[in-house]
């Protein structure tokens, strides 16, 4: 059965922002928070409790690694981080739930199959609103 | 000595006190020995015989001392007719100087005058009686006629040996110095005033690929050294042969084959060689020092340059994910326009190819860490050759292995090996035409006098062109319409960093290109 995931996203990047808020309602999913940095995200996450997180690893005052680990701590929220460099992050603490990293560029089919590991729950492919 | 000895013996007279008087007492001494000379003489030799030092001499035994008898009379004979013209001096003079040729120890000339000396007295003091008023005069002028010629014949023995002990003295330096040169792991020439090699050692001969027979005569700086140098070092010949030496000189010489080698020289006037003034030029070979500083040198360019580039491989990752972002975005508005989509879908391909050619650059300039481990190298070519599917989809390709009996086991990269076959296979799908047979084959090999693993890979396309063998480990060689023309250069890249070896096969030609590479057994 199809569940629709409450997603958290943050990038300072306003382009990436705006393809999130615009293609993960294509891919049945709600924005349920979009931050420029990371205290926000915290900030946006300790409200919104969110299904799943996706967070640039770069951004300024604080970075989605870190603010990812914070929130983990309190509420335990799959997440993929997305960043620059192709060298992996390791989190402490954050190994229990789904998670998964990508390398920008990020495209569309990169994005959904992400979230279909990290959260296996969600049929999210068969669910989704596909180009031909 | 020789040009002023007539000077010097009336010099000597005068010294001596010689007078008309004892030129006239003389000639009675002479009237008194004439009957004797024979007698004087054998005494004379039979003496010279008796001591090994003076008998040394004579080598020419009878016939020899008949010889000198003769001439040892005429000398008498001359001597008490107290000539004292050029040439009876003349005559003197080469005495001495056939002493010093003949190895005469000078203290026998003296001997053996003091005993001739005994000899003529006694015949005068025989003859006059010791009562004689005339007889002290008498014995005053031989003393003065024979000191006189002792004093010539030692004046030219001395100049004489002097003369040879100086050449021997330089024979021997001659002889030190040609086994130094010999003997130097240095260029070491000489050249004349008007710059023609003169000397050519050795090492310059092992150095240059001339031998010191071809080169002697030579201007040196038409045959040695490059166009551009030759007005400068002329110069500095110039002006060492002036007398100002040449100190840490940096030049190149061209081999024999055209290659340049490098040196440093020291040069200096030599005052006399051969009778006339020179240069005596040392250079020590420093090629490989030059080329080791230059391959620092490079490194250290293409350091900073790939560390640059994968700072900016990196940082460009940012604006490629806005431009992703913002096309994907744009397709979704023209979902309903087919022309606008046919954009978008060209707009994407341009992104991805930016994208590869990137990654490729970072993965070319980046510092390459290897994680080796024994592995089956057959088993890394089919794991490339699966990497390519997507590639084979619809073509009509084939692998054909060949391990036999070698071992196919090497410590190597696996991740690593599998991007350098992949990259070969992917450019044998790429230029040849279907049916595509790739041969890979695997034999033991040696590298560097160490065991090692070779493989070869072979395709049935077109082959490489002289141009493309010279250039396509080049980056940015590509003979491809897609692709970034880094595939080969990475390739090289590793197999060089495993400190192996990626070459063209020999057997590349039109019925196909083979590439061999080989990889050492176990790492260094």
């Amino acid at each position: 059965m199809t569940r629709t995931l409450r997603i958290a996203v943050a990038d300072d990047e306003p382009d990436v922002r705006d393809y999130f808020r615009v293609m993960l309602p294509r891919l049945g999913h709600l924005v349920v928070a979009i931050a420029e940095n990371g205290r926000q995200l915290v900030e946006q996450c300790t409200s919104q409790k969110p299904d799943l997180i996706i967070a640039d690893v770069r951004m300024p005052e604080l970075d989605g690694d870190v603010a990812v680990q914070q929130i983990c701590q309190s509420q335990p929220t799959p997440f993929i981080l997305v960043s620059a460099y192709s060298k992996p992050i390791l989190l402490d603490g954050c190994q229990t739930v789904g998670h998964a990293y990508l390398t920008k560029p990020v495209k569309r089919d990169d994005l959904e199959d992400a979230i279909a590991l990290v959260c296996p729950d969600h049929p999210a492919r068969e669910n989704s609103q596909k180009n031909p | 000595m020789a040009h002023d000895f007539l000077q010097r013996f009336r010099d000597l007279q005068a010294y001596v006190g010689w007078t008309e008087e004892d030129a006239a007492r003389a000639k009675i001494v002479a009237r008194v020995i004439e009957p004797h000379i024979d007698a004087l003489i054998d005494d004379f030799y039979s003496e010279v015989q008796r001591h090994a030092d003076s008998a040394r001499v004579i080598t020419g035994g009878k016939e020899q001392i008949n010889r000198l008898s003769a001439s040892l009379a005429g000398w008498m004979r001359e001597s008490v007719e107290a000539r004292s013209d050029a040439e009876y001096v003349q005559r003197r003079w080469r005495i001495g100087l056939r002493h010093a040729e003949i190895g005469l120890n000078a203290a026998y000339t003296s001997a053996a005058m003091s005993r001739l000396r005994n000899g003529v007295i006694g015949l005068i003091s025989a003859e006059f009686g010791s009562s004689s008023n005339e007889l002290p005069l008498l014995i005053q002028t031989v003393n003065k006629l024979l000191d006189l010629d002792l004093a010539i014949i030692q004046d030219a023995y001395e100049s004489e040996h002097l003369r040879r002990e100086k050449l021997a003295e330089q024979a021997r330096s001659e002889v030190k110095f040609r086994k130094l040169v010999e003997a130097a792991a240095a260029m070491v020439i000489i050249l004349h005033e008007d710059q023609t090699i003169a000397y050519f050692s050795p090492y310059s001969e092992a150095l240059t690929g001339y031998s010191a027979e071809q080169v002697t005569g030579w201007v040196f700086v038409r045959a040695l050294v490059p166009e551009h140098a030759r007005d400068d070092v002329s110069q500095t010949i110039a002006a060492t042969l002036a007398g100002h030496p040449t100190r840490a000189y940096e030049l190149p010489i061209i081999h024999h084959d055209g290659r340049e080698r490098w040196f440093v020289w020291n040069a200096q006037r030599l005052d006399d060689f051969d009778g006339g003034v020179a240069v005596l030029a040392v250079g020590q070979d420093i090629t490989e020092q030059r080329e080791a500083q230059e391959r620092l040198l490079q490194t250290e360019r293409l350091a900073g340059i790939g560390q640059m580039i994968t700072g900016i491989a990196h940082e460009s990752r940012n604006a490629l994910q806005r431009i992703q972002s913002c096309t994907e975005m744009l397709e979704l508005e023209l979902e309903s326009n087919s022309e606008g989509q046919r954009l978008v879908h060209r707009l994407q391909v341009a992104q991805d190819n930016l994208r590869r050619l990137f990654d490729e650059v970072r993965n070319y300039a980046a510092p390459i860490q290897l994680e080796k481990a024994p592995c089956r190298i057959d088993s890394v070519w089919r794991e490339a050759w699966s990497l390519l599917e997507t590639s084979r989809r619809g073509r009509a390709a084939t692998l054909e292995e060949k391990v036999d009996d070698a071992n196919p086991v090497a410590e190597i990269d696996r991740f690593r090996m599998v991007q350098v076959l992949a990259n070969l296979m992917d450019n044998s799908l790429a230029a040849c035409s279907d049916p595509v047979v790739i041969q890979v084959a695997c034999r033991d090999a040696h590298l560097r006098g160490q065991p090692a693993l070779q493989i070869r890979i072979r395709d049935n396309g077109p082959g490489l062109t002289p141009a493309a063998q010279l250039s396509v480990f080049e980056p940015f060689f590509t003979t491809k319409t897609k692709g970034t023309g880094l595939g080969m250069a990475i390739a090289r890249r590793i197999v060089d960093s495993h400190g192996g070896q990626i070459a063209i096969g020999k057997n590349s030609s039109s019925a196909g290109a083979e590439f061999v590479i080989t990889l050492p057994r176990t790492s260094a």
